[in-house]
C-alpha cells in the first residue's frame, strides 16, 4: 500500500472506533455507513477498475436481501445459507447482464443504462409479485439473536458485522487492484482494443468484474435485510442505493481502493446528521447537501478526495498506485 | 372497446411523452450528455405554474407563455454555469452533476411545498370529452394538442431555421461545423435553452395531467431516457416513435396484464431494444 493508503486506513480505523463513544444512534449510522462503504467499494471494482459502470446495483442489493429474506420468511432457512445463495444468484445475474453487454456490443454509458433497465424491471416485478410480498413488503420474523441468525441485540454487534463485510469488500478490492487481474481490468478500461491486442480477454474482464461486484453487493443486501427486518421493493431494488454509492465513490475517488470508503465515511454520517438535526423542521436538507456537494466536487476536483490527495503528495492514487511495494 | 380505449389513452400519453422527451433528445444529440435533471426541471416548471395559479390566480395555460422563456433562460444558464466547464470530460461526470442537480431540485421543492401530492388546475380541468367513444379528461387532450403543435414547431425549426441548420451541422460533425464558422458553444447553449424551455411550455398544463410530488423528477427523467433510447437518440421522428411505443406499451400493459405488471412494459421494451437494435446502441456508444 502507498503512504496515502496507510493514512486513509489509519483515519478510517480511528473513525470507525468513534461510534463507540457516541452511543446507540451513531452506532446504527456507523453500521449503515460500513454497509454503504462496502457496496461503494464493490461498485468501484467494476465501475472504477474495469470501467464497467452500472446504474443498476439496486438489482444485486435486492437479490441478496430478498433471497436470504424470503427463504428465511417462508422456510426458515438460515440467513447464512440465504446470504451465500443470494451472492451466487446475483453473480449469475451479473454475468448474464455482462454477457448481454459483450454479446450485443453494449459498452460504456449504454451498458450502464441497460443495468438500470434490468434494475427497474426487477423493482416493478418484485413490487407486484405476491410470494415476495408485492408492494406491501415482507416483515421478517425475529429469531434468536446471535451469529447464527445474523440478527443481533446490540448496535455494536451489527456494527462489527458491517465492518467484517466492509473488510471483505476491501480485501477483494485490494486483491483485484494489486494482482495481474487488476492490471487487466485497468487495461480494458483505458483502451479495450489495445488490451485485446496484448492478449487480454475483455469478455473475461467484464464478466468477472460484474460477478464480483454483484456477489459483494448481494452480501451487503442480506446483512442489511437482517438488520432492517423488513423487505420492501423500493428500499432494496430502487435506484437510491445505486445513486448513493456512485456519489460516495465519485467524491472519494473513483478507481482507487480507498476512495469509496473515504467518500462514504465523510458523506454518509454528515447526511444522517443533517437529517437528524433538521429533518423535523426542514425535510430534504440531507438531499440538498448530497446534491450540492456532488456538483461542487465534480466541478472542483473530479479526481475525488483520494485522487486529489494522491496528486498533492506526488502520487497518482487513482490508477497506478500500490504496485511498487507488492 | 377496451382495445380502443387503450389505444387512445396510449397515443395521447405517448405524444405528450414525446414532447417532454424531445428536449432531452436535442441535448443528447448535440452535446452527448444525458440530462438526468430533465424530470426535475419539468417538476420546477409544474410547481411554478402551481404558484402562479395559487398566488396570482393566473391560469397555468396562460402562465406557460411566461414560464417557457424563463425555463429557456434556466437551461441556457445551466449550460454556461455547469456543463460548459466539464464538456470535454468523462460522461459520467456530467451525469453525476445533473443527478446532483436533480437532488437539489427535489430537496428545494420538498422544503418549499412539502411531500403532498399537488395539482394546478386550468380552465379545462374537470371536464371529460369522448374521443372515438372513449371518455378522456379534457386537460389530457389539451396537453396532447399542445404536444402536437410543439413537436411540429420544433420539427419546422430544426429543418428550416438557421438555428436548426447550425444544430444539425454541429450534431453531424462538431469540428467541421466549427471550421465553417459555427459557434459550437453558442449552438450548445441555445440547445440547452430550447430543450429546457420546452418543459416550461408543456409543464404547466401537465400540472393537472401528472400528479406533482417533489420526487417525481428522477422518475420522469428515467421515463424520458427510455423514450430517448427506444427512439434511437438521434431524430425527432425517433423520439415520437419512442414516445408512442412507451405510452402504448404502458397503457396496454396495464389494461391487459394482471396486477401492475404493465408498468414493466416500457423497461422490458428498453431491454429488448438495447439488445436487438444495434443502431440505437451505436448512437449511445458514440456519445462523448
Amino acid at each position: 500500500m502507498t503512504r496515502v493508503e496507510y493514512a486513509a486506513a489509519g483515519v478510517i480505523l480511528v473513525g470507525s472506533l468513534l461510534p463507540f463513544w457516541l452511543g446507540h444512534y451513531w452506532l446504527d449510522v456507523a453500521f449503515l455507513a460500513a454497509v454503504y462503504a462496502g457496496i461503494a467499494s464493490a461498485w468501484n471494482v467494476a465501475g472504477g477498475f474495469s470501467g464497467t459502470s452500472s446504474f443498476g446495483h439496486g438489482l444485486f442489493f435486492g437479490i441478496g436481501a430478498y433471497t436470504s429474506g424470503a427463504l428465511f420468511f417462508h422456510f426458515r432457512v438460515s440467513p447464512w445459507l440465504g446470504l451465500g445463495l443470494g451472492a451466487v444468484l446475483a453473480a449469475a445475474v451479473g454475468v448474464i447482464i455482462a454477457w448481454c453487454g459483450v454479446r450485443y456490443r453494449i459498452r460504456g454509458l449504454s451498458f450502464a443504462v441497460l443495468t438500470l433497465a434490468f434494475a427497474e424491471i426487477a423493482w416493478l416485478f418484485v413490487g407486484t409479485f405476491d410470494p415476495l410480498g408485492a408492494s406491501r413488503g415482507i416483515s421478517l420474523p425475529p429469531a434468536t439473536p446471535g451469529l447464527a441468525s445474523l440478527q443481533f441485540q446490540s448496535g455494536w454487534s451489527f456494527f462489527l458485522a458491517g465492518l467484517v463485510f466492509l473488510a471483505l469488500c476491501q480485501a477483494v478490492a485490494w486483491r483485484v487492484h494489486v494482482t495481474p487481474l487488476g492490471f487487466r481490468y485497468r487495461a480494458v478500461r483505458e483502451n479495450e482494443t489495445a488490451a485485446q491486442a496484448m492478449g487480454i480477454d475483455p469478455v473475461f474482464v467484464r464478466l468477472s468484474a460484474m460477478a464480483l461486484t454483484a456477489a459483494l453487493t448481494a452480501i451487503g443486501g442480506s446483512i442489511y435485510a437482517q438488520y432492517l427486518l423488513f423487505l420492501d421493493p423500493r428500499t432494496f431494488f430502487g435506484p437510491d442505493v445505486t445513486i448513493k454509492v456512485i456519489l460516495f465513490t465519485l467524491v472519494g475517488g473513483m478507481g482507487s481502493v480507498w476512495g469509496p470508503v473515504v467518500g462514504t465515511a465523510l458523506l454518509y454520517p454528515a447526511g444522517e446528521w443533517l437529517r437528524a438535526a433538521f429533518g423535523g423542521r426542514v425535510p430534504g436538507l440531507d438531499i440538498l447537501f448530497y446534491g450540492s456537494l456532488v456538483i461542487v466536487c465534480c466541478l472542483t476536483f473530479p479526481a475525488g478526495i483520494v485522487g486529489t490527495i494522491g496528486r498533492l503528495v506526488g502520487r497518482d492514487g487513482t490508477a497506478r498506485a500500490s504496485t511498487e511495494d507488492t | 372497446m377496451l382495445l380502443v380505449a387503450g389505444l387512445v389513452q396510449g397515443i395521447v400519453l405517448g405524444v405528450i411523452l414525446a414532447l417532454v422527451t424531445s428536449g432531452m433528445t436535442l441535448i443528447y444529440r448535440v452535446t452527448g450528455i444525458i440530462n438526468f435533471a430533465h424530470g426535475g426541471l419539468m417538476a420546477v416548471a409544474m410547481y411554478l405554474a402551481y404558484d402562479v395559479k395559487r398566488y396570482a390566480n393566473v391560469d397555468p395555460l396562460v402562465a406557460s407563455l411566461a414560464i417557457a422563456p424563463l425555463m429557456a433562460m434556466v437551461g441556457w444558464a445551466l449550460f454556461h454555469a455547469v456543463i460548459r466547464p466539464i464538456r470535454r470530460q468523462h460522461h459520467l461526470l456530467a451525469i453525476q452533476i445533473l443527478l446532483g442537480l436533480s437532488f437539489v431540485i427535489e430537496a428545494i421543492l420538498l422544503m418549499r411545498y412539502g411531500a403532498d401530492m399537488r395539482t394546478a388546475e386550468n380552465v379545462f380541468s374537470g371536464h371529460f370529452v369522448s374521443v372515438l367513444g372513449v371518455g378522456i379528461e379534457l386537460t389530457r387532450v389539451v396537453a396532447f394538442v399542445i404536444s402536437v403543435l410543439g413537436l411540429t414547431a420544433l420539427g419546422i425549426a430544426l429543418k428550416w431555421s438557421d438555428w436548426g441548420r447550425r444544430l444539425r451541422a454541429t450534431a453531424a460533425d462538431e469540428l467541421a461545423a466549427y471550421l465553417v464558422g459555427i459557434s459550437v458553444i453558442r449552438v450548445e447553449a441555445w440547445t440547452w435553452g430550447v430543450g429546457v424551455g420546452i418543459l416550461g411550455l408543456v409543464g404547466p398544463v401537465l400540472a393537472d395531467v401528472f400528479k406533482m410530488t417533489p420526487d417525481m423528477g428522477l422518475r420522469y427523467a428515467i421515463v424520458a431516457l427510455v423514450v430517448v433510447i427506444i427512439g434511437g437518440g438521434r431524430t425527432m421522428a425517433g423520439t415520437i416513435v419512442g414516445g408512442l411505443l412507451v405510452g402504448l406499451s404502458e397503457t396496454l400493459g396495464l389494461l391487459y396484464l394482471p396486477g401492475s405488471y404493465g408498468g414493466l412494459m416500457p423497461y422490458a421494451l428498453l431491454a429488448v431494444v438495447l439488445l436487438v437494435n444495434p443502431r440505437a446502441m451505436l448512437a449511445m456508444v458514440r456519445g462523448r
